[in-house]
């Protein structure tokens, strides 16, 4: 082991933030149609 | 052979059982592009060569297969690494790329950065942001100073390069000679799937305790099916007997980032939530409306998924149709 801190690479960190708490999106109660708005949802942004 | 660009960004592209390069290479040419010139290693034949060109390698070096696992290809990275001295090393954060990421930042004293989300660059050099802690802190770092190896998560990086020409050359490579684990024989598994896995899976659909049997479990996979996703599980469904332990998505089991997170009958607990959350889009279906799950899904059912979910899946396949 060398004691010069310049001979070997080291890995510094250079920032860190904490990731903003996902916001909570559309929640809706399941009136018999849930499962078209879902596939709505999917299809409206291009998942299905 | 002509001299590399000073930007270069070294990448070495798995190769897939079926000799083809494996599902990560787009994304790990994409995120070279996005710092640098790409150029790619493959281990293999000028086949694969064209293979990364047209993913966006601007140089492709082509290594021949050695014997043994894992140090054949340190060979050929490091060979690769003296030769075009790259400012960073991309690897798949797969068991195969991890395996070659670590020896040969071992061997070169570059530094190890593991499982990075991303890559950029400032004026100093490459840096690589982590996702930690669950996906609850972002982490940029960089190195004092030389080459880096990092390895990408898969499904991680959504940027790809534009195709370039074929510019192709054979890498000759010393053998180093250590030991090598070798493959003495191959049984290949009986496919009874034909499943995204869930690593690395564009879209994965996972169950929880909600669906309250192994039989009923079958709902998950209808829905996967019809999305053609990966299927997941929560660790209480695990627990709970429905699925294999391999299923299990969450801190203790596989972190995936998919471009859509479907959890049916999951509460979301912490656990389950770090290993889920980086995905780009969730959806959740759940009779409990003060599910955690809810506080992070872009889409929320608050309904009984053995309602919800046929209708959702036979609204999916009259839209295929």
């Amino acid at each position: 082991m060398t004691a010069d801190a310049t001979a070997t690479a080291r890995s510094i960190m250079i920032a860190v933030a904490e990731k903003p708490p996902r916001a909570a999106g559309v929640k809706i109660v399941d009136e018999g149609d849930a499962g078209e708005k879902l596939a709505e949802f999917l299809v409206q942004n291009r998942l299905a | 052979m002509a001299d590399y660009a000073a930007d270069s960004v070294l990448v070495l592209l798995d190769t897939a059982v079926s000799g083809e390069l494996a599902k990560s290479s787009a994304a790990l040419l994409g995120a070279a592009a996005g710092i640098g010139t790409p150029v790619a290693v493959v281990i293999g034949d000028s086949a694969l060569a064209e293979a990364a060109a047209e993913l966006g390698a601007a140089r492709v070096l082509v290594a021949a297969p050695g014997d043994g696992l894992t140090v054949p290809v340190v060979d050929a990275l490091e060979a690769a690494a003296a030769l075009v001295r790259p400012d960073a090393v991309l690897v798949s954060h797969s068991v195969d790329g991890r395996d070659v990421a670590g020896r040969s930042a071992g061997r070169t004293k570059a530094r190890l950065w593991v499982d990075a989300v991303g890559v950029s660059r400032d004026d100093e050099g490459v840096v690589a942001h982590h996702s930690v802690y669950g996906g609850a802190f972002t982490v940029d770092s960089a190195a004092t100073f030389g080459p880096l190896v990092v390895t990408v998560r898969q499904g991680a990086v959504d940027a790809r390069a534009q195709a370039q020409p074929v510019v192709a050359d054979d890498l000759a490579v010393t053998a180093s000679g250590r030991r090598a684990a070798v493959v003495e024989s191959v049984t290949q598994a009986e496919v009874t799937s034909s499943r995204p896995e869930l690593r690395g899976a564009a879209k994965v659909v996972s169950g929880g305790r909600g669906l309250g049997s192994a039989d009923r479990f079958a709902l998950v996979e209808e829905l996967a099916d019809v999305l053609g996703a990966a299927v997941g599980a929560s660790r209480a469904a695990v627990d709970a007997g429905f699925v294999p332990s391999s299923f299990q998505v969450g801190q203790t089991g596989v972190s995936v980032s998919p471009q859509l997170y479907v959890a049916l009958g999951i509460s979301g607990a912490i656990q389950h939530k770090a290993g889920m959350q980086t995905a780009k889009t969730i959806v959740a279906i759940n009779k409990d409306a003060d599910a955690p799950i809810f506080e992070i899904a872009d889409f929320g059912v608050v309904g009984d998924l053995f309602q919800v979910v046929p209708q959702l899946v036979a609204a999916l396949q009259a839209r295929k149709q």
